[in-house]
């Protein structure tokens, strides 16, 4: 590989690319590139051959399966692998060991967007498209940076701010990231309030009645309740806890409530804080009492965090079954079973699938023995970090670790598995927009590695995992045939597939799902109709109480069948666990920059990137800065109740009392002073919120 | 004096027993995160669901009713520390929350023969989050019981893993101090393991 180039065909990006898309690449030729396997041998990962390291991986795979049953066995993926590598390891988790312990790291950065969609319309997949930002009046972005995480996105929307008949646009964030200071109205509410904020703007919307009664009416159910929660939460209220002024608060309530056209979206700021599905499902309750919702120029992004994440959650490599099916469902698993040919008792379903932080949980427990991790480096990626790695160290557990580089996780693991990365394999992938991508292979992995599919698959053939009728299975034998099988598993799903093939993807733009066989065209919006995936027989899930994460019934369910309308929920505000106090008096919030990616396995091997952000750092607000007498560039302490860290100040544009790290830095890790603890519906980690105290520190 | 002021004392001391019972399993199994969230979010329930009911009570003369307390007493006994020790916790909880719930069912009936429409209002209102609370023990009992009960524990690691120690990363901010202490006062604390 020389060079990456946007393509200016493509819906998505035309032609654009940000700064990884353009330089990331260039890590694929790091001389530090992973080519053998590696095998723990007195303490030291020494090379081997794939022979030897499978077939360890396998002996003990059997083992801990003979003597602990498949609920010892656990597999931790991620959010940027391919469609085609996640659908053959939930096939392989699932039904060929059978375990209910399978999750992505998505769980740190979409699930709630995800449960979101799923409690408010029966379904994952975003309603809308990208280009509905083209033609709308109004852009609320909250706890969503989209200039430092999406900058080809961004880019579209600064045409339009620039373009004739701007876009107003509101920004809610603690900090005045890039975005805010685009933004006409900017709200800087106290970690941890997000919720009290967005009732009191829905109170605000009712109040001035900016609602669309035959919408409601026809297409929802809940309404009452939503106005019956929100009804205590008036801006004098709602300023005594977020401390966003009543006047901001109520001029952000008529720009929303009186723009003919409204494009919302959230990210982690809600994602990761307190109460992050209630807030998510706020912000598309916005929509459906507007009924701005599957028209052009309006809807909700619950926006992903990584760039295959959509494809997690699809395929089921997460909390949910293949193409959003109801693990709660028997008509689903039974479904499913049959297009795997596999018996339904055999897809673990007795209970919801094990989300990420369980998965952990269980290792500390030593219940789970066997831990495979794919692409990903929880080592520096989950909360509460010194914690991770005694968990990760744990005599009794066998790791398993597959990724390009010797990250932080794959030190620790005892066998290690070299991958292939993007231009090295083909396979497709899905974004926020319901946009499939095909990647096709240009060049060879370096040495022996080979991509995830290839890995799992063979795993597969080596375990001699079967279907009930004794072929092979998984059935396919590459990243076609997995494609194809995926593709027969979507037809009359919410994400149908059926009508995108390899030829189709290759040589002009992306394609939207749904895509059926029978017309061949995709549809740019979901809902368009007011009909959403609501149905008893037809939603991914019951749902669950947002206050307490219990889970509905089928029988409650079907009681009160929405049988197509959107689903109206709401919650109260809830103080976060953890708050400044005298001991810890600031808050801390962890974030991106925009040249990194994650634990920057990949970028802190890119020279561009990494000169451009080579080392982590503390932001203060100036009144914090004074007060603790810390200067721009001084050396700071930081600590919580986990842990403590030293990095270099960096002064302003962040509210008084609150303390930013970006996550990405596995040597000064801001997870080393996280909380442990997760919304209770989704259970998406707490990595927004955490009280620190600071000091400066001679170097 | 009417069998109705037993009731609520009934309640009232079992809303004790069920606050006292959530705090202190949230404490034993502090390390589940979840657990000890929402166990501490629940015991702030029944704790105003106490104080609300005895407004009630005082109104239609004394009543004292021990059930409650020996139904407290016989649960929770025993080593409660590993995966089987918390879904044993929960379904001891349960026990009690379902106790709760049926005698919201009796003073509910009695509540509207007497046309007290303030106490039907408080119990329909106090009655629908006990059935929450039973929902998420019913949802947590379901999440846990398959690996606690049908993998085999790997001893030393379940017992250092569980040991009763708050995990550093829960402060005790949540439970004030103060409530803590008024928490304390109210009621009589549940027999350990």
């Amino acid at each position: 590989m020389v060079a990456v180039r946007g393509r200016v065909i493509d819906r998505v990006n035309r032609g654009r690319l940000g700064p990884k898309g353009l330089h990331g690449w260039v890590a694929n030729h790091s001389s530090d590139r992973l080519t053998r396997p590696l095998v723990r041998r007195d303490a030291r990962l020494i090379e081997t051959t794939w022979d030897e390291a499978l077939a360890e991986v396998v002996a003990r795979s059997k083992e801990v399966g003979a003597k602990y049953g498949s609920g010892a066995i656990g597999f931790y993926c991620s959010g940027q692998m391919m469609l085609e590598e996640y659908y053959a390891l939930a096939q392989i988790a699932r039904a060929g060991i059978g375990t209910p312990h399978l999750d992505g790291n998505t769980r740190l950065c979409t699930a709630t967007a995800s449960a979101a969609l799923i409690e408010s319309f029966g379904s994952d997949g975003s309603p809308g498209s990208y280009s509905d930002y083209d033609s709308t009046d109004a852009i609320f972005m909250v706890g969503h940076n989209m200039a430092e995480t999406q900058t080809v996105l961004w880019s579209r929307i600064l045409d339009r701010r620039r373009g004739p008949r701007p876009p107003r646009l509101i920004v809610v964030d603690p900090r005045t990231t890039p975005t805010a200071k685009e933004a006409d109205l900017h709200l800087r509410p106290r970690p941890g309030t997000n919720l009290a904020l967005l009732n009191g703007l829905i109170r605000l919307l009712i109040e001035n009645g900016n609602l669309e009664r035959a919408f409601i009416d026809q297409h929802t159910v809940g309404f009452d309740e939503l106005r019956d929660v929100v009804g205590s939460y008036p801006p004098e209220r709602v300023e005594e806890i977020t401390n966003v002024p009543q006047a901001l608060l109520r001029e952000a309530a008529s720009i929303l409530g009186n723009a003919p056209r409204v494009v919302s979206s959230c990210l982690q700021g809600i994602y990761q804080s307190m109460q992050a599905t209630a807030a998510a499902v706020q912000i598309n309750n916005l929509h459906l009492i507007r009924g701005l919702i599957g028209k052009p120029g309006s809807t909700v992004f619950q926006m992903n965090g990584q760039p295959t994440a959509q494809n997690t959650r699809e395929c089921g490599a997460d909390g949910e079954l293949v193409a959003f099916r109801n693990w709660n469902n028997e008509r689903h698993v039974e479904e499913l079973a049959r297009l795997w040919n596999v018996e339904p008792a055999k897809i673990p379903h007795w209970g919801p699938p094990t989300h990420a932080m369980q998965i952990f949980r269980y290792v500390e427990t030593g219940s789970i023995r066997l831990l495979w991790i794919l692409a990903t480096n929880p080592a520096v990626s989950l909360p509460e970090l010194a914690r991770v790695r005694s968990l990760l160290r744990k005599k009794g557990l066998f790791l398993v670790a597959q990724d390009a580089f010797l990250s932080e996780t794959a030190a620790l693991a005892d066998v290690v598995l070299p991958a292939a990365l993007w231009g090295e394999k083909t396979g497709t992938f899905t974004n926020a927009d319901r946009t499939v991508h095909i990647s096709l292979k240009a060049v060879d992995p370096p040495g022996d590695a080979r991509s995830d599919l290839d890995i799992l698959l063979d795993y597969a053939r080596r375990m001699d995992f079967r279907d009930k009728d004794g072929a092979p299975f998984p059935s396919f034998t590459d990243a076609r045939g997995a494609f194809e099988s995926f593709r027969a598993a979507t037809r009359g799903r919410p994400c149908d597939y059926t009508g995108i093939s390899y030829e189709k993807l290759t040589g002009g733009s992306g394609i939207q799902w749904p895509c059926d066989e029978q017309t061949g065209t995709s549809r740019e919006r979901l809902y368009e109709d007011g009909v959403f995936s609501t149905g008893a027989e037809e939603c991914a899930l019951y749902g669950h109480d947002l206050e307490t994460g219990a889970t509905i019934t089928e029988e409650e369910y079907r009681a009160r069948d929405p049988g197509g309308r959107a689903r109206i929920k709401a919650a109260h505000w809830q103080p976060p666990y953890e708050e400044p106090d005298s001991q810890f008096p600031l808050w801390l919030t962890t974030g991106r920059v925009v040249h990194h990616w994650h634990t920057r396995t990949k970028t802190g091997r890119v020279r561009a990137l990494n000169d451009a952000a080579p080392e982590a750092f503390v932001q203060f607000a100036p009144e914090d800065a004074s007060r603790l007498g810390i200067l721009d560039g001084d050396l700071v302490e930081v600590e919580s109740r986990r842990g403590k860290l030293r990095l270099p100040a960096c002064i302003g544009d962040i509210a008084p009392g609150c303390a930013f790290i970006p996550f990405h830095y596995g040597d000064r890790a801001a997870n080393e002073l996280t909380v442990t603890g997760w919304d209770p519906v989704s259970k998406q980690p707490y990595f927004k919120y955490a009280a620190v105290r600071a000091r400066k520190v001679k170097p | 004096m009417i069998g109705l002021a037993r009731y609520l004392a009934l309640l009232e001391s079992a809303e004790k027993e069920l606050s006292a019972a959530l705090l202190a399993v949230a404490e034993r199994h502090a390390r589940e995160p979840e657990i000890w969230q929402t166990a501490t979010f629940f015991a702030r329930w029944s704790a105003r669901h106490a104080t609300r009911v005895k407004e009630f009570r005082k109104r239609f003369g004394p009543g004292t009713d021990k059930g409650s307390r020996k139904l407290g007493n016989a649960l929770f006994q025993g080593v409660r520390r590993d995966g089987i020790g918390l879904v044993r916790d929960l379904h001891d909880l349960s026990t009690l929350a379902h106790f709760v719930h049926l005698g919201w069912d009796a003073s509910l009936q009695a509540a509207k023969a007497l046309r007290n429409r303030a106490l039907v209002d408080a119990i329909g209102e106090m009655g629908a989050e006990t059935d929450r609370q039973m929902a998420w023990l019913r949802t947590a009992i379901a999440a846990m019981a398959a690996q606690a009960l049908a993998v085999p524990p790997e001893l030393f690691s379940e017992l250092v893993a569980s040991r009763p120690k708050r995990p550093s990363s829960v402060p005790r901010r949540m439970i004030r101090e103060s409530q803590l202490r008024r928490w304390i006062g109210l009621f009589s604390s549940v027999e350990g393991p």
